[in-house]
């Protein structure tokens, strides 16, 4: 395969088959229950951060 | 076998990067991180201010954690943009306002492991051993994780345990950007203090209050003096980290190989 034929992607020079093949893979990588525990998860360690903010400001303000 | 990356290169490249993405995307990394820093700042003043006594105004720093934990979704978006703006830059393919069209699947997983970083970092700071590690993570995950598609709560942190491929070069990197971080601290404070030793020379204008307000023993200055240091040292730590990702993904694809070929014919020629 010639260099004018191929696209690169990621630094490889793919054929026109195995560039779709990789687009498919992508496409099909998205997974709705990952993306939703990912999503709760987010929002639980977001709430968990803020807590133990306080917690450990808390903490060393009563060491100073 | 081929040698670790140069520490000197990846530092040289990130320099140039900064200053081809500068315009706009350095503004927009500082305006989304601004809100988060000064934040943290008054978080750490108040809570310095209140002493023992910081017990028992749980609801006062809830709320001010609260706001800070908001503003940091706003700067972790900063961040990936930024990022991403470095990454094209890298591949010479800098492309406007494309640079702000990041994958949700990139962004979320980004967020969830930035937000547990952040939750490990609170929860182990007082022992001061994590933080610089915990540092490195979350750089190098704004630097990875935004542009990976891979959804999950264990993939987003094998992506970035991937990345963390070569220890010397992110230990050098680590230790360069944390004497640059107290070299830019010493920097901004020694401004403040000229410019308080210059406005002397005015005549009439009262600078008692500022004196003291600007003073390294006001804890609340000293805050904003390492929000600032932060703040002037974080873009340059990004790129840091983009182009030592660039690097360690060219050489796993070959991509470093041929590009050293084509250095060589042209040399030829």
């Amino acid at each position: 395969m010639c260099q004018e034929c191929a696209t690169t992607w990621d630094g490889i020079n793919l054929c026109a088959p195995c560039l779709a093949r990789r687009g498919r893979t992508r496409h099909a990588a998205r997974s709705w229950p990952g993306l939703l525990l990912m999503s709760a998860a987010a929002a639980g360690l977001l709430w968990l951060g803020a807590r133990l903010m306080v917690w450990a400001g808390a903490l060393a303000a009563s060491l100073l | 076998m081929r040698a670790a990356l140069s520490v000197g290169e990846i530092l040289d490249e990130s320099a140039d990067c900064v200053r081809l993405v500068a315009a706009p995307w350095l503004g927009v990394l500082w305006l989304t991180s601004l809100p988060l820093r000064m934040a943290q700042a008054h978080f750490a003043a108040r809570l310095i201010e209140l002493g023992r006594e910081a017990q028992g105004y749980g609801d006062h720093l809830s709320r001010l954690a609260l706001v800070s934990a908001a503003t940091l979704l706003l700067s972790l978006w900063g961040r990936a943009v930024f990022a991403n703006a470095c990454r094209q830059a890298l591949q010479g393919a800098l492309r406007g306002a494309a640079v702000l069209r990041l994958r949700p699947t990139g962004l979320l997983s980004y967020a969830y492991v930035a937000l547990l970083i952040e939750a490990v970092f609170y929860a182990t700071c007082l022992s001061a051993v994590a933080v610089p590690v915990l540092a490195l993570a979350a750089g190098l995950a704004a630097a990875t994780l935004p542009f990976s598609g891979r959804a999950g709560l264990l993939r987003p942190l094998a992506t970035l345990s991937g990345s963390a491929e070569q220890a010397r070069p992110l230990v050098a990197l680590l230790l360069s950007f944390g004497a640059g971080f107290l070299l830019a601290g010493v920097n901004l404070l020694a401004l403040s203090q000229a410019g308080l030793w210059l406005a002397r020379g005015v005549p009439g204008l009262e600078l008692a209050r500022w004196s003291g307000l600007l003073s390294p023993r006001y804890p609340r200055f000293l805050c904003v003096l390492l929000a600032g240091a932060w703040l002037a040292v974080e873009p340059w730590w990004l790129a840091s980290l983009v182009v030592y990702v660039h690097k360690l993904r060219a050489r796993a694809t070959g991509e470093d190989l041929r590009l050293w070929f084509e250095r060589l014919r042209e040399a030829e020629a």
